[in-house]
């Protein structure tokens, strides 16, 4: 499911797992900003649903992600208890490591 | 409200506008409907005065002719009266027009009828100059001499004819009365179907002089045509008008079911516009309206922003201070929660912190003076940075708050002439020296509010006289499309290509010129500390 009218960065969400415990894989795409942050929040949290379903965060597609882009991973976190990020761009590591959430957002086992 | 002048006052003249032209269009076509009405039933009628007035003038013929066939009887038996008495006795017999049949001698030698039928004629009973001018009138009128009787106590008509052979020695005369009231009388012919008529003695319609009429509505009123008829030596005066009108009902009554639908239409007409005119001013003057109070909130969440943001002293006993906010310069975008703060500790040790909440809007603003506030607590305290910031996490909970903040956290001891620094989740401050420029890179915690109790390291570094640390949040290298290292790398060289002196203040508008763009969609916030 594409969403957000700006091309520039998106968001979107395989609801095929998450029945059990299968985690929902969101992936997350482009250039994260506050220009499309907000699309990309109601995007992923209308496809999540109910608090605490596990998330595997899929960041490869990552080009540039700001705070605004990070606040959006961690109320993914809150949302879904559980989060792992499954493969992250570079972009994405280093802003990652630089705001201090390497303990928070650990790599997928 | 100065809006309502001017948002109202169109409304009124677009609908008064539509309402003027729909009525005009609606009268002139009324006005086109009725003229051409009107021309209809007046040519009609004119066409109907003329078939009535012929139908009139031949029957003329129909008085004359049982006249002239008892003018040759009187000629060609020499008023023999046993051989007029039958034809004189059928124009008087019941259902004929006449009342008195008579011969009479021409040449006046006796002023008495020769023979008579039916009642004795008025004629005889009148002077002998009356009955004179009768003869001559009958001699010198070919056709049909008529006499005027209406002033008779029973109104009557006189008609004299003489025969056609030359020479005529007698003449025939009938009279006839005219029927009560004038109105009996109605003409049996489709010429006169759908008509009132009235027809006068004369050319004049005088009605002392009225002969028969359809009506006794008198004169005929309304819409009239009138006929003037050779009627002997005399002339007759028709007039007539339509009963009903002739062109139709509908086409009489067009021109105003024109002109109620015309103003039915104009009024529903109107009455749309002005709500269509009604709502798109209302939805200009709302959306002007919104314009206005977003401006007007943005203006007040500014100014309470940075009545939020303290005023930093420039100089704290040996060391001097500059601060920078600028705001996002992205229409739509809130206010955001970036700030910067300074605290002595005591003679020698000052704390500082820039920050920046996480979200936007009045909430995280608020929430921004709250972490700013604690940390001026723990400051005064006399609390090392990195202890600070582990402490702020009692004051910032993302589950409860929905916020969280990024804090880089300094201290600066004068004596020691070094700067420790712990951050949680924030960019590295620049250090200006005059030996060059280098970022300060604590080992980065998880920002604030995440998680209670996380443990912060702190770097020490050595902050030698004529240098500058800078800290800044992420609005001024953010820019998309290229990543963290290249956008801190542009801070360094902004910083660094400082020639003499390296005062906070410098630093400050220096990097600000070389990075502040027009169009950050961020808040940047910069906070510089140097010596004195």
């Amino acid at each position: 499911m594409d969403v957000g009218n700006d091309p520039v960065g998106f968001a979107t969400v395989d609801a095929s797992g998450g029945n059990g415990d299968d985690p929902k894989l969101v992936r997350i795409v482009g250039e994260v900003d506050i220009s499309v942050v907000d699309d990309m929040r109601s995007t992923v949290f209308e496809a999540l649903g109910d608090r605490g379903a596990p998330v595997v965060l899929d960041l490869s597609g990552v080009e540039f992600m700001d705070s605004s882009g990070i606040s959006l991973l961690l109320e993914i976190g809150r949302h879904a208890g559980d989060v792992s990020v499954r493969d992250a761009s570079t972009a994405a590591q280093l802003v990652i490591e630089a705001t201090g959430l390497a303990g928070w957002l650990p790599q997928e086992r | 409200m100065p809006g309502d002048a001017t948002s109202r006052d169109p409304t009124r003249w677009v609908t008064a506008g539509v309402v003027v032209a729909g009525l005009a269009i609606t009268g002139m076509l009324s006005a086109g409907a009725a003229a051409i009405n009107d021309g209809n039933e007046t040519r009609l009628l004119t066409q109907r005065a003329r078939e009535a007035a012929t139908v009139l003038t031949n029957s003329i013929a129909t008085i004359r002719t049982p006249l002239i066939s008892a003018a040759d009887l009187a000629e060609a038996t020499e008023a023999e009266p046993l051989a007029l008495e039958a034809q004189l006795t059928a124009l008087v017999t019941a259902g004929q027009r006449f009342v008195s049949a008579s011969i009479w001698r021409l040449d006046g030698s006796s002023l008495r009828p020769l023979v008579v039928a039916g009642s004795p004629p008025d004629l005889a009973t009148r002077p002998a100059e009356e009955v004179r001018a009768m003869l001559d009138r009958a001699r010198s009128e070919p056709v049909l001499a008529v006499f005027d009787l209406t002033a008779n106590d029973e109104p009557s008509l006189g008609y004299a004819v003489v025969s056609t052979q030359p020479d005529p020695t007698y003449v025939a005369y009938v009279e006839r009365v005219l029927p009560p009231n004038r109105t009996a009388y109605v003409r049996d012919s489709v010429a006169f179907e759908g008509l009132d008529n009235a027809v006068y003695l004369g050319s004049r319609a005088e009605p002392s002089k009225l002969l028969t009429a359809s009506t006794p509505d008198l004169p005929l009123t309304g819409r009239t045509r009138s006929e003037t008829i050779p009627f002997g030596n005399s002339q007759l005066r028709l007039v007539v008008t339509a009963k009903a009108p002739m062109g139709g009902a509908l086409a009489a009554r067009l021109w105003w079911l024109l002109l109620l639908a015309g103003i039915a239409v104009t009024a529903a007409l109107a009455l749309l516009i002005d709500r269509v005119v009604r709502r798109r001013t209302e939805a200009v003057r709302l959306a002007a309206e919104n314009r206005r109070l977003y401006a007007q909130q943005r203006d007040v969440a500014q100014t309470l922003q940075h009545s939020l943001l303290p005023r930093i002293d420039p100089v704290i006993g040996d060391l001097a201070f500059a601060s920078l906010y600028q705001p996002a310069s992205a229409e739509g975008v809130d206010i955001g929660g970036d700030w910067y703060d300074a605290v002595k500790v005591d003679d020698h040790r000052v704390i500082f912190a820039v920050g920046d909440v996480s979200g936007r809007g009045l909430e995280a603003a608020t929430v921004m003076a709250s972490v700013r506030l604690a940390i001026r607590a723990y400051a005064s305290h006399g609390l090392e940075p990195a202890t600070i910031l582990s402490e702020l996490s009692g004051v910032l909970d993302i589950e409860r708050d929905g916020h969280f903040a990024t804090v880089i956290c300094g201290l600066v001891d004068t004596d020691r002439r070094q700067v420790t620094l712990a951050s949680a989740g924030h960019p590295p401050a620049l250090i200006v020296t005059p030996d060059g420029c280098t970022l300060a890179r604590p080992i980065v915690g998880p920002p604030v509010g995440l998680e209670r109790g996380a443990e912060y390291p702190s770097i020490t570094i050595d902050f030698p006289k004529d240098s500058t640390i800078v800290a800044f949040t992420d609005g001024l290298f953010e820019r998309r499309g290229e990543t963290l290292a290249t956008g801190l790398e542009r801070v360094r060289v902004a910083g660094c290509d400082l020639d003499e002196s390296r005062a906070p203040s410098l630093v400050i508008d220096h990097i600000r010129s070389r990075l502040g763009s027009d169009d950050t969609e961020d808040d940047t916030a910069m906070l510089g500390v140097g010596w004195t």
